[in-house]
């Protein structure tokens, strides 16, 4: 498996980076900007992400607004929801706005901060990506 | 343990914690080390956002302690940073000297009970 941490904390970033070793190579990006640019170029060098980490409150570009260009680019490459990249967003925002917003942006999953070991991995079950 | 008038688990919750990361005492270990190494960074951009008075910027920094406090157990951090995004979000800066002089009287009680904690309960780490 091949993952992307989207996180603008060191602590977060340093704990999904730990947790999610054990499957596979992970990569990090700090803000939304970075994210898309990171999905850019592991798609064009033919190695895309199967799991994107993505905060939603961050500097730059936050999460939804990066969740909804990572779709818009997929979807102008003629890959659609369920072949896509599974994207998780994981945040301290837990109301109800934000997280129906993310699914109506095509999240495939929402974790709420602070971060579960046992719910991340089952949630990577789940996906099917482990 | 008790420092300036709180207990063990009102400063942080090992139990909690270690409960979250499936009893995993050296990647909490880790997470804690790291936090402390974060801790004054993350003070100094906070009071950085409040002395300019950018209460976009102050909500963000303090969004960004609460989580990382959330994840490594550290409530007391974890509660005031929460109070300091909130007064933000809902207008009421005129909290935020006081919930600043706040955060800064539980940042030494965090150090001071970390640094006595390494000591004392060092077996409770390890």
């Amino acid at each position: 498996m091949k993952a992307l941490v989207v996180e603008d904390d060191f602590i977060s970033r340093l704990l999904l980076q730990k947790l999610l070793a054990p499957f596979g190579e992970v990569h990090i990006a700090v803000n939304g900007l970075e994210a898309i640019n990171a999905f850019e170029n592991a798609a064009k060098a033919g190695s895309p992400y199967d799991l994107i980490c993505l905060d939603i409150m961050m500097p730059e570009m936050d999460g939804q607004e990066a969740l909804r260009k990572i779709r818009s680019i997929e979807e102008n490459n003629g890959i659609f929801s369920s072949k896509g990249a599974k994207i998780v967003m994981t945040s301290a925002l837990s109301d109800i706005p934000n997280v129906s917003k993310a699914y109506q942006n095509l999240c495939d999953g929402y974790l709420v901060k602070p971060i579960e070991k046992t719910k991340l991995f089952e949630l990577v079950n789940k996906l099917g990506i482990s | 343990m008790v420092v300036d008038g709180y207990n063990k688990e009102q400063i942080f919750n090992y139990a909690d914690v270690m409960e979250r990361l499936d009893n995993d005492a050296e990647l909490v270990e880790v997470l804690i080390d790291a936090y402390l190494n974060e801790l004054p960074g993350y003070f100094k951009k906070l009071k950085s956002a409040a002395e300019s008075e950018d209460y976009t910027a102050l909500a963000i920094v303090a969004h960004t302690i609460k989580g990382s406090s959330a994840n490594v157990g550290v409530v007391l951090m974890q509660q005031i940073s929460a109070s300091i995004e909130l007064a933000c979000n809902n207008n009421e800066t005129f909290k935020i000297k006081d919930l600043i002089s706040e955060f800064a009287r539980r940042y030494d009680v965090v150090l001071s009970f970390f640094h006595n904690f390494n000591g004392e309960n060092k077996g409770e780490r390890v």
